[in-house]
């Protein structure tokens, strides 16, 4: 059987690619770089989006990057459920700023950059990214310093009440509403969370929990087929 | 014809601003008592269109839709000529 097949998104700025890529085809994957300007249908199992700092942050983190002619390609690529997508930090900031997942990433409340390893919870155990994760909790690195989820209290009962919380923190270092680390679309085809999975995924590196999850997505494609 | 606009982009309250906390303690530590200190931004763009009402229409979208962000931010406009 031949292997999931992922595309990791390149912005200029971005600068978690080779990790993702790598961490990607350490878990699997057959993976391929795609350049932000690629203008055609995206033929992958998996979407990486990942972190950086696209067009240098310049007027919001992510928000130049909305723009690229990639981004339209990966919006019909959700709405038709042709695979799935994972935008960690910089790549979760053009999620939001693309309106793929609700509301915002907003300075830390310590106004720091953080870059530490932390303890989240895996709260959504159902969703493609998330069911196939042997542990509760995974220690992954963050590192941002406009990683403070935000968004209406509206909103934020409707990622409780419909599960859409894929990761929570344990002790909360940004400031985020209801820990929130990491979150869910309605399909439960996006993911978009803060700390980087793909700069954990070998033990050389931390503990290589960031691997269950690509791993549970891996997984997930394997058994769909 | 060309219109010219400021956009005014301003945080929401409840959003925290580093740049302004920092300026807060800097300017209370050079003797000035400030109760609070609040950063935006200004964007000043140039729109050719047929009349001012098309000129506004485009403006509100543009600041609407590219230049804030409405979980974070409010935005104003401002016609200049």
């Amino acid at each position: 059987m031949c292997n999931p097949t992922a595309a990791v998104i390149m912005f200029p700025g971005s600068n978690c690619d080779h990790d993702a890529l790598f961490a990607l085809k350490n878990a699997g994957f057959d993976v391929r770089p795609v350049w932000h300007d690629y203008d055609q249908e995206l033929n992958a199992d998996l979407i990486f989006i990942p972190g950086g700092f696209s067009y240098g942050d310049y007027l919001r983190a992510g928000a130049l990057a909305k723009f690229s002619k990639v981004m339209n390609n990966i919006k019909r690529f959700v709405d038709s459920e042709r695979g799935l997508v994972i935008g960690v930090c910089n790549g979760f900031q053009i999620l939001t700023e693309a309106g793929i997942l609700p509301g915002a990433l907003s300075k830390n409340k310590n106004l720091k950059f953080i870059c530490q390893d932390e303890k989240i919870e895996v709260v959504n155990k159902k969703s493609p990214f998330t069911k196939y994760i042997s542990k509760s909790f995974l220690t992954l690195p963050i590192a941002h310093s406009d990683g403070r989820y935000v968004i209406g209290d509206q909103g934020y009962e409707s990622l409780e009440s419909n599960r859409l919380i894929a990761f929570k923190y344990s002790d909360n270092p940004n400031g985020s509403m209801g820990n929130i680390a990491g979150i869910l679309n309605h399909k439960l085809n996006v993911l978009g969370m803060m700390p980087h999975p793909e700069r954990n995924s070998i033990p050389l590196l931390g503990n290589s929990d960031g691997l269950e999850i690509l791993l549970s997505v891996r997984r997930y494609l394997s058994a769909k087929r | 014809m060309t219109f010219n606009f400021k956009v005014l982009i301003s945080l929401k309250d409840g959003i925290v601003d580093p740049q302004g906390q920092a300026v807060k303690k800097v300017l209370r530590r050079s003797g000035f008592y400030i109760e609070n200190v609040r950063f935006g931004k200004i964007v000043s763009i140039t729109i050719d269109a047929k009349d001012k009402d098309e000129a506004r229409g485009i403006a509100v979208s543009v600041a609407k839709d590219v230049l804030s962000n409405p979980v974070l931010e409010n935005y104003e406009i401002v016609m200049e000529n």
